[in-house]
C-alpha cells in the first residue's frame, strides 16, 4: 500500500472535549501505516457561525483550505461537522466562480488565495475508499463476534447528499456498517436510524435535542444492541457525555456504552481498553469488555 | 443575535477555537502524549471578520443588546 498522507485537522471539539477520539484515532491510523502531518495555526472551519453569518463561514473555512494548499496536501478530519464544511465549501469554491472571486478578495487581506488543489476526507472515507475494507480486515487480530452494536452516521458526513457526493445514502448509510462489520461485530437495525442527534441547535434549544436523543438511545436499547458507535464528536457528545442527564430528565435508564468507531477498531485491532481510552467514556463499556475477553 | 453565537464569535476572534481551551486541558493533552495544540493565527481571523463584515454585524448586535437591557431596567 503506497504510504497514505494527510494534513491532520483537529477541528475545535475534539481537543476542547474529546481527547479519547483523537487518541485511538491516532493509535489506529498510525498501527494502519498512515501518516499524520500536524496542521499548524489553523482556525475553527466556520461551522459553528454558519447560521450567524455564511460569508465569515465560507472565508474561514477557505483559509483552511489555503493552508492544506500552501503544504500541498489533502485534509483527513474526524469530525462530521468540520468535514461537512471544509468539502461543502471546497467544492462550492472550485465550481463556483463568482463565490470564489469574493472569497479570494477576502483571503486577499491575508496574503492568500483559494486555488482548489487540495480535498477533504473524513477518517470514515479513508478507511473504507484509501485503505479499503478488504485490507483493513487483514489487521484485525481480536475478532468481536457475538458483539451487537448499532450505528450512528450523523448528519453531516452524508447530507446533503448532493453537496457531500460520496456515494452513502442518507437515508440509509452504509459505509459506518460496512466498517462495523470488518470488526467481526454485527451491526444491528434500529428505527429512525438517520435521525439527526440534535447537537446543532442545542445551543438554543435544549428540549428538542434531549427529545430526540432520548428516542434514538430508546430505539437502540429495544433493538437489543450493546453500544452505540458513532464518528463525530457532537453526536458522541449527545449520547455519551448527556445520557446520564439525559435518564435523570426522563426518568429511564439506558445504560448505552456509547463507542468511538476507532475505539471499536481498536479493540479489534488488538489494543488494550486502556490505550484506545474506553476509560474516559461517561457510560462504562463494563459488559461489553468482559464479553470481548471471554 | 442570540447570545451563544455571540460567545463563538468572541472565542474564534480570540483564539481561532469556538472552545476557550483551559490551561489544565492543555496540559493533559502533553500528559497523554498528544502534539501540543496549534496556536491559530489570530489576527489573520480579525483582519477576516474585518474583511467580510462580521465585525460590524457583531458590534451592531451588541449595541442593541446593551439598549434592550438599558430598556429592560
Amino acid at each position: 500500500m503506497a504510504e497514505l498522507e494527510y494534513l491532520f485537522y483537529l477541528g475545535c471539539l475534539i481537543p476542547y472535549r474529546l481527547a479519547s477520539y483523537e487518541i485511538s484515532a491516532r493509535k489506529v491510523l498510525s498501527k494502519l501505516g498512515v501518516k499524520l502531518v500536524e496542521m499548524p495555526d489553523f482556525n475553527c472551519c466556520g461551522f459553528p457561525l454558519a447560521p450567524v453569518d455564511h460569508e465569515l463561514a465560507l472565508t474561514l473555512a477557505a483559509r483552511n483550505l489555503c493552508l492544506a494548499e500552501q503544504r500541498k496536501l489533502n485534509i483527513l478530519t474526524l469530525c462530521n461537522g468540520c468535514f461537512g464544511t471544509l468539502n461543502e465549501v471546497n467544492k462550492m469554491l472550485k465550481e463556483e466562480r463568482a463565490i470564489r472571486d469574493r472569497v479570494n478578495g477576502y483571503l486577499q487581506n491575508i496574503g492568500m488565495e483559494f486555488k482548489g488543489e487540495t480535498s477533504v476526507k473524513h477518517i470514515v472515507h479513508l478507511l473504507t475508499e484509501d485503505i479499503g475494507l478488504e485490507k483493513l480486515k487483514e489487521y484485525v487480530s481480536n475478532p468481536l463476534n457475538g458483539l451487537r452494536v448499532a450505528q450512528h452516521t450523523g448528519c453531516h458526513l452524508v447530507r446533503p447528499a448532493k453537496k457531500v457526493d460520496r456515494g452513502d445514502n442518507p437515508e440509509d448509510p452504509h459505509m459506518l456498517k460496512s466498517l462495523i462489520r470488518v470488526t467481526g461485530a454485527e451491526c444491528v437495525d434500529y428505527m429512525d436510524e438517520a435521525e439527526c442527534c440534535g447537537n446543532p441547535i442545542i445551543g438554543v434549544n435544549e428540549e428538542i435535542p434531549f427529545e430526540l436523543t432520548k428516542e434514538k438511545l430508546r430505539r437502540v436499547k429495544a433493538a437489543g444492541a450493546q453500544a452505540l458507535i458513532t464518528v463525530c464528536p457532537a453526536c458522541h457528545m449527545m449520547y455519551d457525555f448527556n445520557q446520564p442527564r439525559i435518564e435523570r430528565k426522563f426518568n429511564e435508564k439506558f445504560g448505552i456504552p456509547v463507542l468511538h468507531y476507532t475505539q471499536l477498531l481498536g479493540l479489534a485491532m488488538g489494543f488494550q481498553p486502556e490505550e484506545i481510552r474506553l476509560n474516559q467514556l461517561r457510560v462504562k463499556p463494563l459488559d461489553l469488555l468482559s464479553q470481548i475477553r471471554r | 443575535m442570540p447570545r451563544v453565537y455571540k460567545i463563538f464569535a468572541s472565542n474564534v476572534l480570540k483564539t481561532g477555537y469556538v472552545y476557550l481551551m483551559p490551561e489544565s486541558r492543555l496540559k493533559r493533552r502533553e500528559a497523554e502524549g498528544l502534539p501540543p495544540l496549534p496556536k491559530s493565527k489570530v489576527e489573520d481571523v480579525a483582519k477576516l471578520f474585518e474583511a467580510t463584515g462580521f465585525s460590524e454585524i457583531l458590534e451592531s448586535s451588541e449595541s442593541l443588546e446593551k439598549v434592550e437591557v438599558k430598556m429592560g431596567d
